[in-house]
């Protein structure tokens, strides 16, 4: 009799053992199962911290119903690398900051033309709608401000009116230009343009053809593009500066650096708000979600949000007449 | 050496609890930039320990990690926060509440025109809370295009990345005067309490509301009010 308790007693505590076994069992199966089917996005991302801005607006913004997985692009990074990242996530979508990247996973899509490719968003690239049409389902956000999103800031600030902005560009970027004149217009600003051959031996000495032409049109701003083949030191020295000095104009760059008061060029930069990027792309995630993972009629978007800096130094040296009160509107004011 | 630390630090956390300074947060949307108004507000209130907050991610964020004894906001956010008391409400023309105008390009828009269409907003309250506001608000349904600043909102009408926005009426008139394009206004049937100052504790009222009162024109202009009136219980 006794012996029988014993034996029900362990039999008992070896059911309830195995009880046990099969509950861990299910947690870890439900745990996998979650992780299978949780909406994992994939970043691959150039190194720096504005790139990691851009994951920061994007990571607080869909917290809780998307998870960030991170695979910084450096010179070292392979079209391996991303496979073996895809693997092991199996992102529903992957997002791709800085041209880097979008490079690498264009090599990826490449490497691998008959693999079904999960949809992907690229941003804080340059020229990014050039590229995008060689990435199988993806859509964007460009990096570039339009010039009327600047114009229109700058405007408010400045006390003398803003009717025509001169710009120098090169042919190929003839549709970014095209663009650009037409939402100007709607604001009531008037975009002359000064166009260049794409290649050209004597590119500095053009430069300063169109330019000086854009000045005698009468512009009241001249907006410098973000092209290394306009803006590099010889053709600073060369063509921009001589001119941009005696013409006392303002102008607006995209590049903080642009700004410097010992370079003596830009007078006002409007640059991407890297957080606000990311918000804006966290939109779009959701946009693709909603669509049950599908790209679905979205087109490639102008960035929203922007940062303002203006050198009051190189303003007040060109006798350039401003709203001081305005500049609390101003993100950086260098003095 | 040790011992000499020890008391270093002893001093430091009995010192440091005796000096702290009440706190005072600030988030709504303005086109004052967050640092310039922080400073503003320290200058004429230098008891307190304030931060302005220009995102409301990191104000959400902060109230978490170390509350302030008092919040100045809009009433939506400070009924979100849960554990602050409204003491004070700012009023503009003696109004302390202002009408909210969906705006868009060309023509005005009536409700049945916005309904699945995407409106612009600023993000006040995150973004699951802020669409459960904006529905509660709509008779019809929307897909709403969030944005993180004020200014961020006229380039959605530029790009017309959204058929309108949602923002104050005075908001709506800084538009105007700041684009050329044809921007209309339309009611929304949504009126909000102008900014509020709310307090977590009874313990740092007086010093609270002798800083309100010290505030400037200048100050309660960027706060978008030019009085301020005790709460009724």
């Amino acid at each position: 009799m006794a012996g029988d308790v014993k034996v029900t007693l362990l039999n008992s505590m070896i059911l309830e053992k195995a009880a046990w076994v099969k509950l861990l069992l299910l947690v870890l199966v439900l745990v996998n199962t979650k992780l299978a089917f949780a909406n994992t996005a994939l970043v691959l991302r150039a190194p720096g911290n504005d790139f990691s801005e851009v994951v920061s607006g994007m990571s607080d913004d869909l917290e809780g119903d998307i998870s960030f997985s991170e695979l910084v692009v450096d010179a070292g990074t392979r079209v391996g690398d991303v496979a073996k990242q895809i693997k092991k996530h199996q992102p529903k979508v992957i997002v791709l900051i800085g041209n880097s990247s979008v490079n690498l996973y264009t090599k990826y899509q490449q490497a691998f033309p008959d693999r079904e490719f999960p949809p992907s968003i690229a941003l804080a690239a340059l020229f990014v709608d050039k590229f995008i049409p060689f990435i199988k389902n993806a859509t964007g956000i460009r990096y570039e401000i339009p010039l009327v999103t600047s114009v229109v800031n700058m405007r408010l600030l400045m006390k003398k009116e803003i009717k025509k902005v001169g710009v120098v560009y090169r042919s190929w970027m003839q549709d970014i230009f095209d663009e650009n004149v037409a939402y100007c217009r709607a604001e009531g600003i008037e975009l002359v343009g000064g166009k260049l051959p794409n290649k050209d031996r004597n590119m500095n000495r053009k430069i300063k053809h169109q330019l000086q032409g854009l000045i005698n049109q009468g512009v009241d701003v001249i907006w410098l593009l973000n092209d290394n083949q306009l803006i590099n030191q010889k053709a600073l020295k060369k063509a921009w500066l001589p001119l941009i000095t005696r013409s006392k104009l303002p102008v607006i760059v995209g590049i903080k650096s642009l700004l410097a008061t010992k370079l003596n060029l830009g007078s006002f930069a409007i640059v991407p708000d890297h957080y606000g990027l990311g918000v804006q792309a966290s939109s779009v995630l959701l946009e693709i979600m909603e669509n049950n993972w599908r790209i679905v009629d979205q087109g490639i978007e102008h960035p929203l949000s922007v940062k303002q800096i203006v050198n009051v130094t190189i303003l007040n040296k060109r006798s350039i007449q401003y709203r001081k009160s305005l500049l609390s509107q101003v993100d950086d004011v260098i003095n | 050496m040790h011992s000499k630390q020890a008391i270093f630090l002893i001093f430091t956390l009995t010192f440091s609890s005796v000096v702290q300074a009440e706190s005072l947060f600030v988030f709504l949307p303005t086109q004052v930039r967050a640092k310039v108004m922080q400073q503003q507000i320290s200058q004429i209130c230098p008891e307190l320990e304030v931060t302005v907050f220009g995102r409301g991610k990191d104000f959400r964020r902060q109230i978490k990690n170390t509350p302030p004894s008092a919040v100045l906001s809009l009433m939506p956010i400070i009924e979100r926060l849960g554990s602050f008391d409204p003491v004070l409400k700012g009023a503009k023309n003696g109004q302390t509440r202002e009408k909210y105008v969906i705006v868009s390009v060309g023509r005005p828009l009536t409700m049945q025109d916005i309904a699945q269409k995407k409106i612009g907003v600023v993000d006040l309250l995150g973004r699951k809370p802020m669409g459960e506001f904006i529905a509660g608000i709509f008779p019809v349904a929307v897909k709403l295009k969030r944005v993180t600043k004020t200014e961020d909102l006229l380039p959605l009408l530029t790009f017309g990345s959204v058929e309108a926005v949602l923002v104050s009426e005075s908001h709506f008139l800084q538009l105007k005067a700041k684009s050329n394009l044809n921007l209309v206004a339309s009611s929304s049937n949504l009126t909000m309490s102008l900014v509020n100052l709310a307090l977590s504790g009874a313990n740092a009222k007086e010093k609270l509301l002798r800083c309100v009162s010290r505030f400037d024109d200048k100050i309660n202009s960027t706060l978008g009010v030019d009085q301020w009136l005790a709460m009724s219980k």
